[in-house]
């Protein structure tokens, strides 16, 4: 061969450092999962929990002289066509004052003749005030499994931060029900 | 000769010559400006950029076709040796980012023109699914779903192909002049894209989550799109059409329309065999045989076949309409409960159960398909 | 041929089921990436057929999606990465002057899974629901929970093509770093070298991250994840991140290659040397570096905030300087050069004047709210194919032209050459750039059937089609009538061109440079 020893190991320890670097990058991949989760809650794309109290947001409004003003809200549902459930808010449109606690209830009503075991995925627009308005208790926190037949009203208790920008006078609250558990009936 | 390069430039001179923008016109060059304000603004810019780059290749094509003529060698060029120059290099990388500018900033204003949340007129939700959309008047109850109306006969071309073809829809969207219309996309299933032309608008519709767009349409018309994101099989099938009306027109069709209840009725005196096989067929043909196919043999696995079908012959005629009512989870079969009602579930199910040899001798009725309605 | 040790002769299979010469495993590579022309061609020519005319004729729908997911795999990943390794495989050594690469068993088995994975991936046509049927770009949750049972062994097809380019790309970087010949600084590599390089680094950085993305499609297939399903608390676009932040880059994989290609064949055809060769490199990792910050502006409708639509267009357009400063620079070569245009430089001069074509249209679609126009339609698939077929496959020609005499020690057909060239030009041009009108027209793509409003153009794509099909032909009976009757070639070939490869013999000897040329 035309190289030396050294020349040998070396030529090795580059590869393996490329190969390294190739591993590295196949793990970042995977990474950019909850890097796109932080993004998304840093910028209130669909928040699950969230951090702050009401008191906290409010004590830090009146410390910025922000004026409190109405928001109007919209609540949409989508269910699965498959899925027959009736799912809706009982009213479609309040008027929230920022800085005010609100709650709105969803009525849901498994129709179908067995339990059925759902999740409701939130999706707030427009995408900029997402993370103002501020969910303190929700049903799509947690799974809501109904006997067949069995209805229920669902709280969401909410407040719209009073740093929302001028400029986003309606909020729309859009709630998705996806089944978790459907044995075949 | 015309060469290959020459032909892209002079095809380029000839579109900007011979723009024209009717809607939707064979040989068509060219972006419509549309019918809203974000269209104009989006013509306008399509077309700021197409002046800058028509300029750049002017001065780009001009060089390499004086190159290429002027030091051929077979004509006696002698290559000089040159073969750097960083002044001009500086030249042609500034040069070029200042025309990137002067395209960015327009092109930001109208980005920011399109973020836009002043209050809305009107909300729709629109709501993709394979393979039609669901459109929904949040604030005036009216709801109702929109398929692509032309005949399956004419996809092989067994039937003359009408002026619309695969662009229409039995129930368009039906929206104000003038107003601001907001609309919630959303999806059933997979990733669909609701894409309007004429009005500069296309958003992609993400299941499980809410999108929104808006626009302002300023003159009365028809407005043709096509979903624009690949949804499976009939991605080419699921038109929308929007009819653009003046505000008394949209409020009278909004009260024509929203009286409209998926009542319950007695079963109609008409209600033979030879009657409902007859609208059965009609229907079937043009809310299942995309899948399930004229002759009922589907394409198994993904389209099961009905003809001989054991739900469909079967003894438990229940089981055949719950299906029909409520669909397969997991499956690309749709719960019809929603968009049609008795009296066409009836005759469809009536046509599959006697259609292809099937001959099982069943009349549904409308009485018996709310029967299984929650 | 003769067994580089022990100098007995060895047996064909031998020689290249077992080959670890560069030049052998380049010809394997060049082989298999024309065979999958053929292929992908093919797939392209039904589609081109059923398009002719409204209506369906020849294909139902969901086979029609599932050439056109085939057609874009096979061309993706069967023939143009493959050429570009290829000529990465013969070109770098002899570039280098070095006697091989510095993994030749591993260079081997880069080559051997290749077709291994595109027979997988091919097979999954005739698998129970049919092949892959969402598109090469495999949107979620379309390819995930709604796709056929067959998509499970294309993840696994696509691991293995990843896995070749990998490998391909450490063993490209280990040997240019280690295995120039003394004298030959940085700043002395063959333009074809840098690019190459440049393109094992992006390479290096993007091919796992499209491991992890389909791997994370075979978790929510298989094992219950989430990833992209709302359901579970995963999003749809989030597919579409992970897979663009490999799929952006992976263009400019396509493209660098061929702009080393037209960086050594314009210099050699002018006469004259290569105008700005540093800022030819400084472009070349300008791109690479800016081609990691612009996936979003694949996608602009799908819901990304404003602000985020704003950055993407910028840094895309950005990279329209970097590129531009290339085309300006291969014009600057040509000026006042002594021009000959020998089929090597029809190509490069053909992809110089349709690659900037392409590249207009780039910049339009750069610009955010115009691409709400663009985007899904066939002003998109026109601009795309621009820039790699008339744009890359042209470049790629043009290497093989170039090169191809120094491989085989024979002359190519010219006459044959200035025909293909012909050709393909035009025919290429009446199949795309009437694509370019449909799309501002209204017509999206990926569908098999279209409105009537559509049907003249599309008459005329598809008849283009067959024409530049067909005309490839060419160049397969020119390179086999080279390789049997061509003419004796020289050392030199060209006489314009300068570089170590052309200090050899035609063909070169086995271990190409046995003792390393001084460079000064």
């Amino acid at each position: 061969m035309h190289e030396v020893n050294s020349d040998q190991q070396q030529t090795r320890r580059l590869s393996l450092s490329l190969a390294l670097v190739a591993v590295l990058m196949f793990g970042f991949g995977f990474a950019l999962v909850p890097l796109y989760d932080t993004l998304c809650r840093i910028l209130g794309i669909n928040v699950k929990v969230e951090q702050v109290t009401l008191a906290q947001i409010n004590a830090a409004a009146d410390a910025q002289q922000v004026l409190a003003r109405d928001v109007r809200i919209e609540l949409v549902t989508t269910v699965s066509e498959q899925l027959d459930w009736s799912f809706y808010p009982l009213v479609k449109t309040l008027s929230a004052t920022t800085g005010d606690s609100n709650k709105v209830l969803f009525y849901a009503k498994n129709n179908t003749d067995h339990a059925v075991t759902v999740q409701a995925i939130p999706s707030i627009t427009p995408t900029p005030g997402a993370k103002y308005l501020r969910k303190i208790q929700c049903f799509c926190f947690e799974r809501q499994t109904l006997q067949p037949g069995e209805s229920v009203k669902m709280p969401v208790v909410f407040y719209v931060d009073p740093a929302l920008p001028e400029q986003y006078q309606t909020l729309t609250l859009a709630y998705a029900l996806f089944v978790v558990e459907d044995p075949p009936g | 000769m015309v060469t290959g390069r020459h032909s892209a430039f002079s095809a380029l001179c000839a579109g900007l010559l011979l723009m024209t923008h009717p809607a939707l016109a064979d040989w068509q060059l060219n972006l419509s400006p549309g019918v809203t304000p974000i269209s104009h603004d989006v013509y306008d810019l399509h077309m700021a950029v197409i002046a800058i780059c028509t300029g750049i290749a002017v001065v780009v094509y001009g060089m390499l076709a004086f190159i290429i003529i002027r030091y051929r060698r077979s004509k006696g060029a002698v290559a000089a040796h040159f073969s750097d120059n960083n002044k001009v290099e500086i030249v042609w990388t500034v040069v070029p980012f200042l025309l990137l500018c002067a395209i960015a900033v327009p092109a930001t204003r109208v980005l920011f023109d399109m973020d836009d949340y002043d209050a809305a007129d009107v909300t729709i939700k629109i709501t993709g699914h394979q393979w039609y959309w669901q459109y929904q008047y949040l604030d005036q109850g009216v709801e109702f779903y929109s398929n692509l109306s032309t005949p399956p006969a004419q996809f092989a071309g067994s039937a003359a192909r009408g002026e619309w073809y695969l662009l229409e829809v039995d129930r368009p969207l039906v929206l104000p002049v003038g107003k601001k219309v907001r609309f919630l996309v959303t999806s059933n299933d997979v990733i669909h894209s609701w894409w309007v032309p004429q009005l500069g608008v296309k958003r992609d519709a993400i299941p499980g989550f809410v999108h929104e767009a808006w626009t302002r349409i300023e003159k009365p018309g028809t407005y043709r799109g096509q979903c624009a994101e690949l949804c499976g099989v009939h991605h080419a099938y699921m038109p929308i059409v929007v009819e653009a009306v003046s505000e008394s027109q949209f409020a009278d069709w909004i009260h024509d329309t929203a009286v409209q209840a998926r009542a319950t009725r007695n079963t109609p005196s008409d209600w033979t065999m030879e009657h409902t096989l007859q609208r059965g067929s009609a229907l079937y043909a043009a809310h299942c045989a995309a899948c399930h196919k004229e002759n009922g043999r589907g394409r198994p696995p993904l389209f099961p076949a009905l003809q001989g079908s054991s739900i469909v012959v079967g003894t438990e005629v229940s089981r055949h309409i719950k299906l029909v009512l409520y669909g397969v989870p997991g499956t690309a079969m749709q719960a019809f409960a929603p968009q049609l009602d008795d009296e066409e579930l009836a005759a469809i199910i009536t046509w599959e159960r006697n259609a292809w040899g099937n001959n099982t001798g069943d009349l549904v009725t409308p009485a018996d398909v709310q029967a299984l309605r929650r | 041929m003769t067994d580089s040790q022990t100098h007995k002769p060895v047996t064909f299979f031998k020689r290249w089921f077992f080959a670890t010469n560069h030049k052998d495993i380049g010809t394997l590579y060049l082989c298999f990436s024309l065979m999958n022309l053929f292929v992908g061609g093919s797939l392209a020519l039904i589609i081109r057929a059923e398009l002719f005319q409204p209506g369906l004729q020849l294909v139902d729908p969901n086979l029609f999606n599932t050439l056109v997911t085939m057609h874009g795999l096979v061309m993706v990943f069967g023939v143009l990465m493959p050429a570009a390794v290829g000529l990465a495989n013969w070109q770098i050594p002899l570039m280098i002057g070095a006697p091989d690469m510095a993994l030749p068993r591993l260079n081997n088995l880069s080559f051997w899974i290749l077709p291994f994975a595109v027979m997988l991936l091919g097979s999954t046509i005739f698998m129970d629901g049919g092949g892959p049927n969402f598109g090469w770009t495999m949107y979620a949750p379309l390819s995930t929970t709604f796709a056929p049972p067959s998509t499970d062994f294309m993840i696994f097809s696509i691991h293995l093509l990843g896995l070749s380019s990998i490998m391909g790309a450490i063993n490209i970087i280990t040997t240019i770093w280690r295995m120039r010949a003394p004298g030959m600084t940085w700043m002395k590599l063959p333009i074809f070298v840098w690019t190459w390089l440049v393109t094992a680094f992006l390479l290096l950085v993007i091919m796992p991250v499209l491991a992890g993305v389909v791997t994370m499609m075979l978790a929510d297939r298989n094992f219950g994840t989430s990833f992209f399903d709302a359901a579970g608390g995963g999003d749809p676009v989030l597919f579409q991140h992970v897979f663009w932040f490999f799929g952006h880059p992976e263009v400019y994989v396509l493209a660098l290659p061929a702009f080393g290609v037209i960086s050594q064949v314009i210099p050699t055809f002018s006469r004259k040397p290569l105008f700005g060769y540093r800022f030819m490199v400084y472009a070349t990792v300008s791109i690479a570096f800016l081609a990691m910050i612009v996936w979003a502006h694949h996608m602009f409708t799908s819901g990304i905030p404003y602000r985020a639509q704003q950055f993407f267009m910028y840094s895309t357009m950005l990279i329209a300087v970097p590129t531009g400063i290339k085309v300006f620079n291969w014009l600057a070569t040509m000026f006042r050069g002594s021009l000959s245009f020998e089929t090597p430089m029809l190509f490069a001069t053909g992809f110089l004047a349709l690659f900037t074509f392409g590249g207009f249209t780039g910049v339009m679609t750069a610009v955010a709210p115009a691409d709400i126009q663009y985007q899904d339609s066939y002003f998109v698939v026109a601009h795309f194919h621009y820039v790699l077929v008339s744009g890359v496959l042209f470049a790629l020609m043009s290497g093989v032209y170039y090169w191809l005499p120094k491989w085989s020690g024979k002359m190519y057909n010219e006459r044959l050459g200035q025909w293909h060239f012909w050709l393909s030009a035009i025919s290429v041009n009446i199949l795309f750039l009437p694509q370019h009108f449909l799309g501002l027209a209204g017509m999206p793509r990926r569908i098999p059937d279209y409105a009537l409003q559509f049907a003249d153009f599309n008459a005329v794509s598809s008849v283009g089609a067959m024409i530049f099909g067909f005309t490839q032909l060419l160049l397969l009976y020119n390179v086999i009538h080279t390789l049997r009757h061509g003419q004796k070639a020289t050392g030199q070939v060209w006489d314009g061109a300068v570089g170590l490869e052309w200090t050899l013999p035609s063909p070169p000897p086995h271990h190409s440079f046995q003792t390393p040329p001084r460079i000064d």
